[in-house]
């Protein structure tokens, strides 16, 4: 084979190069496997924690609902706060607690548990939500002042008309008409899809104001 | 050899193998671009795809759940397809949000909550208990698999928990409810004068020349539709005469076919049992043992009916002395059932295991099948009607397959149909497209039928259309006329109507404006409606959700500022559509002080929670659209 020369020569190169490179190149590979490794492992991880949390929300809302054993229930948050934290349930567990304290007329339980969802909750609308909440409670409580300025902060557009509308409430009951009048006018106008527009019309109208008239309901079926 | 490769590996050969396989990788599959797949994506949602087919079989079940819920008010054309399609598109778009929202928190359902889902399905149950056969069973004859159920179930409890987080937990704090109670009862005082058009009309005098007037500028008003006069064939079953009286021979063989079915009784029997259960927590040869001891009792004379009471498991029967009720074939367990049925009456059968465990059962009463003879009275009038429902059947069959081919072989004429079928050939009064016909004209089908291209333009019989299950219709337009406009002598009487109702609706309007005003100078309602031909209200009481007043004077009272009451500002028009015009003075307003017990009050409350809850979760979705991509493929949702 006139080629075997050539075919030495090669092999020769081949090996200068693995001494070259060979390391560096066995503990890339190395590390890319750990790293796929680790990534699903955290995955597996993530997965685990969620259906964990999920089962520990479950047990606290049927505590919750059979009301027999309050200390008990307020324990399993506490847990739930801490070993799901990635998880939405710490959330949803206060939310419900929370309506509770409210049933109960414990509003200060109400209003700190609130306040932590609206601080801590890891999705945004549900930290917004909390936060509406917390407002009225405030209200609830006799701090309109409180609850007025912890609805004037910045909200995203969804969240405008659910904001405003507290605030009108606050301003109405207050007997503050101008201001409530403003603040329904908002809410109206800011009233997303889906939404039900006849109470806020009917809460303008006996802050004073004059509602647009009314779009046309008589729409085919569609 | 690898240098002879290298060395050949030039020239036009080689291009051309690299161009060929250039071509081949490069452009394979670019088809599927400028072709329409099959399955085409309608929308993308965050990246996840809703395509044409998903979409397609959502609008199906929603029409066809619209239809179940209107049951005969169904009308096809009140449904747009276009803008339901868009509604449901919305739906599926939205559910793909709150999935993705759902998947990226991490909600989940744990195993716990998914075998309590499947436990409480009643579909699932036999005597009020998730059975496990039953439940594979019916996933087998729906075609679905298990993992797969279970797995959307698994989603749908995810959603249910994205949607809990908003809606369930939705509260009214106490201030909301008094303000509530304080908008839902707050009274107020008003009166009012209704100026109705009707009061005006009789004194209208109209000239020719008005009327003339009043045509040439609404001419368009007066317009006669499109319409069309039918002639038709119609085959009802119900219609068809009797047959011929079947001879005896023919019901007495209609009478053994249907003997079992209809004439007779099965036999029925009447037993006791004592069961010893099998179940995972029980040992089966323990439980063999006792049923074995049992027996023996019984052989040396205990009673049945005591120890029945005292040792059998199944324990609604234990309490009755082991008695069940009557039982026919068919209602049993197998194994018990060939047991009881093999046995005599008055015996006491060895030891039966079934699924429930080990039974011994004692026959008490055989109540034995019953036929009810040929001749009686009642049996032959049964037989006579099922002959003639029967008969008249298989008549509507055929002449209804002869109308299909008829109606198609010899589409220029209704006469052979009729000479054919032996039915006369009928005719309808004027039918327009629009539904407010009478007769036969008030079926959409038939509508739809009489104005298509084949009926209207080419003149030939419709195909048969069904008008319910047992009568049906061809038909062939006799005469047809376009819209047109009318003339003056044809509808000089609605266009004398019409222009008084306008006038008498100005002269309304005209006199409510004037009381207006004078109320707005200083005088009292009462002053105001003097020499008018106004209804006057005084004074009355009412809420925002009273009726004694009319809806558009209600809005008008509730509408005005409270500090406008008992001044001359506190006036407005209420505009009653075709019932003219109101003047609204608001006299006094009456605050309602809400205590505890009334501003807690559970409608109140409940219909205050569920309206937050719905703001609370309108703002929820609003934020999800805002923040998912969203792309609809318009070209392709219809």
């Amino acid at each position: 084979m006139a080629d075997s020369f050539n075919e030495d020569d090669d092999l020769r190169r081949l090996k200068d190069w693995w001494k070259q490179n060979g390391t560096a190149l066995v503990l890339g590979v190395g590390a890319g496997v750990v790293a796929i490794a680790g990534w699903q492992w955290w995955q597996a991880r993530v997965e685990n924690q969620a259906y964990s949390g999920a089962t520990a929300y479950q047990a606290f809302s049927e505590s919750l609902e059979s009301g027999a054993a309050q200390a008990d229930t307020v324990e399993m948050l506490e847990t739930i706060r801490d070993e799901f934290g990635a998880t939405p349930y710490p959330a949803r567990a206060s939310l419900d607690l929370a309506n509770h304290y409210v049933e109960q007329r414990q509003l200060d339980k109400a209003a700190s548990l609130l306040a932590w969802v609206a601080a801590n909750a890891n999705a945004e609308p549900l930290r917004l939500l909390a936060r509406g909440r917390q407002a009225r409670v405030l209200w609830a409580q006799g701090e309109d002042e409180a609850a007025l300025k912890l609805l004037s902060t910045d909200v995203p557009p969804a969240y405008t008309s659910l904001f405003r509308e507290i605030e009108g409430d606050i301003q109405l009951s207050a007997g503050r008409l101008d201001q409530a009048r403003q603040a329904y006018a908002v809410a109206l106008d800011a009233l997303p899809e889906g939404a039900d527009a006849a109470p806020l019309r009917t809460k303008l109208e006996s802050a004073g104001g004059r509602v647009p008239s009314a779009p046309n309901n008589n729409q085919e079926v569609s | 050899m690898l240098q002879r490769i290298r060395d050949n590996a030039s020239g036009p050969l080689a291009y051309a193998v690299v161009a060929l396989i250039t071509v081949v990788f490069g452009v394979w599959g670019i088809g599927s671009y400028f072709t329409d797949s099959p399955n085409p994506v309608v929308a993308t949602v965050g990246g996840a795809e809703i395509t044409k087919y998903e979409l397609d079989r959502e609008y199906d079940m929603r029409y066809q759940r619209l239809q179940r819920l209107m049951g005969e008010n169904f009308d096809h054309e009140l449904i747009k397809p276009q803008s339901f399609k868009r509604e449901v598109l919305q739906g599926l778009i939205e559910r793909e949000m709150l999935n993705q929202f759902a998947r990226e928190e991490g909600f989940r359902t744990p195993d716990s909550r998914l075998l309590k889902e499947l436990a409480d399905d009643r579909r699932f149950q036999v005597d009020g208990k998730f059975a496990p056969d039953r439940y594979t069973a019916m996933l087998s004859q729906a075609r679905i698999s298990p993992v797969q159920y279970e797995a959307g179930i698994r989603g749908d409890l995810q959603l249910e928990q994205v949607r809990g987080s908003v809606l369930e937990s939705a509260f009214v704090a106490p201030p909301e409810a008094r303000l509530q109670y304080r908008l839902e009862n707050q009274r107020r005082q008003v009166a009012y004068l209704h100026f109705d058009p009707e009061a005006y009309v009789d004194d209208i005098e109209l000239a020719d020349d008005q009327i003339e007037q009043y045509f040439a500028e609404h001419r368009g008003q007066y317009m006669q539709p499109e319409r069309a006069r039918l002639a038709y064939i119609e085959l009802d079953r119900n219609a068809l005469e009797d047959a011929e009286k079947p001879d005896e021979e023919y019901l007495r063989a209609l009478y053994e076919q249907e003997k079992d079915t209809r004439f007779a009784s099965p036999e029925r029997r009447r037993a006791r049992h004592i069961l010893v259960r099998i179940d995972e927590d029980t040992d089966a040869d323990a439980a063999r043992e006792k049923i074995l001891a049992l027996k023996q009792q019984l052989d040396a004379g205990a009673d049945f009916a005591d120890l029945a009471r005292r040792e059998s498991d199944d324990q609604t029967t234990a309490e009755k002395g082991g008695a069940l009720d009557w039982v026919t074939r068919g209602s049993m367990v197998p194994a018990f059932e060939e047991k009881l049925f093999g046995m005599e009456e008055g015996a006491v059968s060895q030891p039966v295991k079934t699924d429930f465990g080990w039974h011994i059962i004692s026959l008490q009463e055989i109540d034995p099948s019953t036929v009810k003879p040929f001749s009686g009275e009642d049996v032959q009038t049964e037989l006579l009607d099922l002959y003639q429902s029967q008969e008249r059947d298989e008549r509507y069959r055929q002449l209804a397959e002869k109308l299909d081919s008829l109606s198609f072989e010899a589409p220029n004429s209704l006469q052979p149909i009729s000479d054919e079928l032996g039915l006369e050939i009928k005719e309808t009064g004027w039918i327009t497209r629009s539904s407010n016909a009478e007769g036969l004209g008030r079926y959409d089908a038939v509508r739809r039928a009489a104005f298509s291209d084949s009926v209207l333009k080419d003149g030939l019989n419709s195909t048969p259309v069904q008008l319910g299950g047992e009568r049906q219709v061809v038909l062939r337009v006799k005469e047809h006329q376009q819209a047109r406009q009318q003339s003056l002598e044809d509808v000089r009487e609605s266009v004398r109507a019409d222009l008084r109702a306008e006038q008498a609706a100005e002269q309304a309007q005209a006199a409510a404006e004037q009381a207006l005003e004078r109320i707005k100078g200083g005088q009292t309602v009462l002053e105001a409606g003097q020499d008018t031909r106004a209804d006057v209200k005084e004074a009355e009481w009412v809420t925002r959700s009273s009726d004694s007043v009319p809806a558009a004077v209600l809005s008008g009272a509730f509408g005005l500022p409270e500090s406008a009451a008992d001044s001359p500002d506190g006036v407005t028009l209420a505009d009653m559509g075709a019932r003219g015009e109101s003047v609204v003075k608001l006299l006094a307003v009456e605050e309602a002080e809400p205590d505890e017990v009334l501003s807690n009050n559970p409608t109140l409350v409940e219909g205050l929670r569920s309206r937050r809850a719905g703001s609370e979760y309108a703002a929820f979705m609003a934020y999800l659209r805002n923040n998912f991509e969203v792309e609809i493929m318009e070209d392709r949702v219809n």
